[in-house]
């Protein structure tokens, strides 16, 4: 663990993209040695603040290049921040980008700002990209204008989401929850989030449409405990990890930080306050803590392994390590169905 | 009318409407593998079907039947070429009261069946050469053989082999040759990566594996309870039930496999369930009773999932998986009389022993054991020999640039689906379009 904590010092003493290329890279081998579930909290953790140093670094350095390229009008106020399971402070080793920049400047500058978050967007996100993480396939990045605007507008957008509540929108609204400060004004996006969360909160048929979505996708687990393993393609008789326990738990969670107007930032955060409002049976809660170490575990540990990070061979799990990534599914399963229980009472108006 | 007449013509009459029934099938069969398979094949699929009956049709009609049905010995007949009938040239069929032109075109209904069968196995890259010449080989050399075994006064029905429809006769043996086949041919361009992982060649359209399958249900009550030949005891609606709810049993019991294994309650899993069922119990409709049937019914439609699942991990290219629904279905199903035979219904049918369930012991299971392996073993190094001189002379499988342009197109001349596909439509449907 102290390796990663004396990686994080090197990444602060960094001065080019290079040098952080080689510590993301570094990364890998440093956790490879220390890896254990029971140590899978504080690890994680130390992981997190490790991307965060190297996110941070990498904007610091984008933001050098925007001024010194002289390129719109910096806004009084702006803030790099994460989604996706950097967001939620719990990222494996390779994750690939979710980020986006929210600013704050007068209605008249709003032009000129943008063109100098484009500028610091574009930068960043090849910097981050040159660093060792992939751009995001689903375009969850600063360079995509849904996730890079103006408070003012991303407040619209929002309240857009909120009032179709289309597919789309729910899918987009649960990214947007995951939203985390990394550089810059913090406030920003704290705040955001913690209007975004509130609204959504008062909102019974968005809660109701969310709740619909977030029951898919099922556990791939067979009413014998028999693991649905990929069947065709070049991942058949892998399985799907990230599918496997880890995304039900995350967005059951997310649902559930709505219905009680949440918004902490990471899933231990979002754990610990339904757990104190009292929005899951205490027993489940501690099932639910317990499973989600354990898809962390997984997750991390074979993504240290394979370039494929997501699959993994069934047979290359041994009969301990299948016992205990079936136990977290069935939790999984468990809290889905908690989740169905509750929208099913809720009435379609 | 005398009885003995008003008993003639009806036995006619329902033998007539069962040939018509299981001669149906091809039209289901024709549907079922075309929706199964890719769009760029589907003229091929389908309108083998017809070339495929033809060509039985004759070869049956001057070789086939014969040897099946002819006297002879415990192995061939030896009687009866182009229907030729003398003095007990065909006394093994002499329990049924028709004319024996519909006896033989109810037996071609059969031979064509079991030769639709076979063809799964060469789906989607077979020559069309292949067809005449193997079509043509097997309704002579394979499929009578077999039959003239178990029906035809062989050693088989001697031995006291219940199988009173032909999943062996008629299943089994055709799903070996599709076996042979698939892999003499090798699997289809694109099935397998280089690491051996199986991809997903879906079938083009679902819809006509659905309404193919249900044709085939339908004319299974054609091949089934047509079998008796006779309605003068009302022995074919038994027949008839114990078919229809194998088939049920099937479909239910595949769906819900498919949904336990690999977590989709997939719909061509549950037609494949219905007609492996459907398979199982055309040797045992009429020896078991309505509960076994049950059982029969949803064990093939289960297991034969999993065989699917499993030939495909083992690297075979069964198109539309014509070895587990009619090759272990048919095994399940001979072997299940082994177990389930009911001593009323073997009484009634006069054939075999009641199985081990009812304390008839190992003996009709053993008769049946050596049934499935006997026939499998002849039809397995039959076919193969057959098809591996083909391979090794005129060759089995199109090029790989006729291959990937479709059979449709390079053994035909012509699109099944062209405002899909012949780039001379898809065009001129755009400009009408603009």
């Amino acid at each position: 663990m102290e390796s990663l904590y004396e990686l994080i010092q090197q990444i602060d003493q960094a001065k080019t993209v290079n040098e952080l290329n080689v510590y993301h890279r570094e990364l890998a081998y440093r956790l490879r040695n220390v890896i254990e579930r029971d140590e899978i909290a504080s690890l994680s953790h130390a992981l997190s603040d490790v991307h965060d140093t190297l996110v941070k670094k990498a904007v610091m350095l984008a933001e050098g290049e925007t001024i010194q390229a002289a390129v719109g009008t910096p806004p009084e106020k702006w803030c790099w921040y994460v989604m996706g399971s950097m967001g939620r402070g719990e990222p494996t080793v390779w994750t690939d980008q979710d980020n986006g920049i929210l600013f704050e400047c007068p209605p008249e500058q709003e032009e000129e700002c943008y063109a100098f978050i484009r500028h610091l967007a574009k930068v960043g996100t090849s910097f981050l990209h040159d660093i060792g993480y992939p751009y995001c396939t689903g375009n969850v990045m600063a360079t995509n204008r849904r996730w890079s605007q103006s408070v003012r507008a991303w407040e619209q957008q929002m309240a857009m989401y909120i009032d179709h509540h289309f597919p789309d929108d729910i899918r987009f609204l649960l990214i947007a929850m995951d939203m985390r400060p990394i550089y810059g004004a913090s406030e920003l996006v704290q705040d955001c989030k913690k209007s975004l969360v509130g609204q959504m909160s008062r909102h019974p048929l968005l809660l109701k449409r969310m709740g619909e979505h977030v029951i898919f996708p099922r556990v791939p687990l067979g009413w014998f405990g028999n693991f649905h393993i990929e069947r065709w393609g070049r991942y058949s008789g892998c399985l799907h990890l990230k599918h496997s326990g880890y995304v039900q738990l995350v967005n059951s969670l997310k649902f559930l930080s709505c219905v009680g107007n949440i918004s902490a930032m990471t899933t231990w955060e979002r754990l610990e306050h339904i757990r104190d409002q009292s929005l899951l049976p205490a027993s489940l809660a501690q099932k639910v803590h317990e499973a989600f170490l354990t898809c962390v575990y997984f997750r991390l540990k074979y993504s240290l392994e394979s370039a494929d990070r997501d699959y993994v061979p069934l047979h290359v799990l041994d009969p301990h390590e299948r016992a205990l990534l079936k136990k977290a599914m069935k939790v999984a399963q468990m809290l889905q169905r908690t989740v169905m229980r509750q929208v099913r009472g809720w009435r379609d108006e | 009318m005398s009885p003995k007449e008003i008993s003639l013509a009806l036995d006619s009459l329902w033998v007539m409407i069962s040939a018509v029934l299981v001669i149906g099938m091809q039209a289901g069969f024709a549907l079922l593998e075309a929706g199964s398979t890719r769009m760029k094949n589907s003229g091929h699929v389908a309108g083998k079907q017809i070339l495929s009956f033809a060509i039985a049709s004759l070869a049956f009609w001057a070789f086939g039947f014969a040897i099946t049905f002819g006297a002879g010995n415990s192995f061939i007949g030896t009687e009866g070429w182009f229907l030729k009938e003398g003095k007990g040239t065909f006394d093994s069929l002499s329990w049924a009261n028709v004319p024996l032109s519909l006896k033989f075109l109810f037996q071609l209904g059969f031979a064509g069946v079991s030769l639709a069968i076979a063809w799964g196995g060469f789906a989607e890259r077979a020559k069309l050469s292949v067809y005449f010449i193997f079509g043509t080989i097997f309704t002579i050399a394979i499929y009578p053989v077999i039959g003239h075994w178990v029906w035809g006064g062989g050693w088989l029905g001697t031995m006291g082999m219940q199988d009173f429809a032909g999943s062996t006769v008629v299943h089994l043996q055709g799903a070996i040759a599709a076996l042979v086949a698939t892999i003499l041919l090798g699997p289809r361009i694109g099935k397998f990566n280089k690491d051996k992982t199986p991809n997903v060649i879906p079938g083009h359209n679902q819809v006509y594996t659905v309404i193919g399958g249900f044709i085939l249900w339908v004319g299974w009550f054609g091949f089934n309870a047509g079998s008796t030949m006779a309605v003068g005891d009302g022995f074919f609606g038994y027949v008839a039930l114990t078919t229809n709810l194998a088939a049920a049993a099937g479909a239910i019991a595949a769906i819900i496999t498919a949904k336990i294994m690999v977590g989709k309650a997939d719909i061509p899993a549950m037609v494949n369930g219905v007609l492996a069922a459907l398979v199982a119990i055309t040797a045992a409709c009429a020896f078991v009773e309505p509960w076994a049937a049950v059982v029969i019914g949803a064990v093939a439609g289960s297991f034969t999932f999993w065989t699917s699942v499993y030939f495909e991990r083992k690297g075979i290219d069964d198109p539309i998986y014509a070895f587990s629904v009619h090759g272990i279905a048919g095994a399940i199903g001979t072997i299940s009389t082994g177990f389930f035979a009911s001593p009323r219904l073997v009484e009634i049918t006069g054939i075999g022993k009641a199985g081990l369930v009812y304390g008839g012991g190992f003996h009709q299971l053993i008769v049946q054991t050596v049934g499935v392996l006997g026939a499998a073993a002849y039809v397995a190094v039959v076919s193969f020999v057959i098809l591996f001189a083909l391979k090794k002379t005129i060759g089995l499988r199109v090029t790989a640039e006729q291959e990937i342009s479709g059979l449709d197109i390079s053994e035909h001349g012509s699109y099944g689906y062209p405002e899909q596909l012949d780039p001379a439509f898809v065009n001129h449907s755009k400009t009408v379009v603009q």
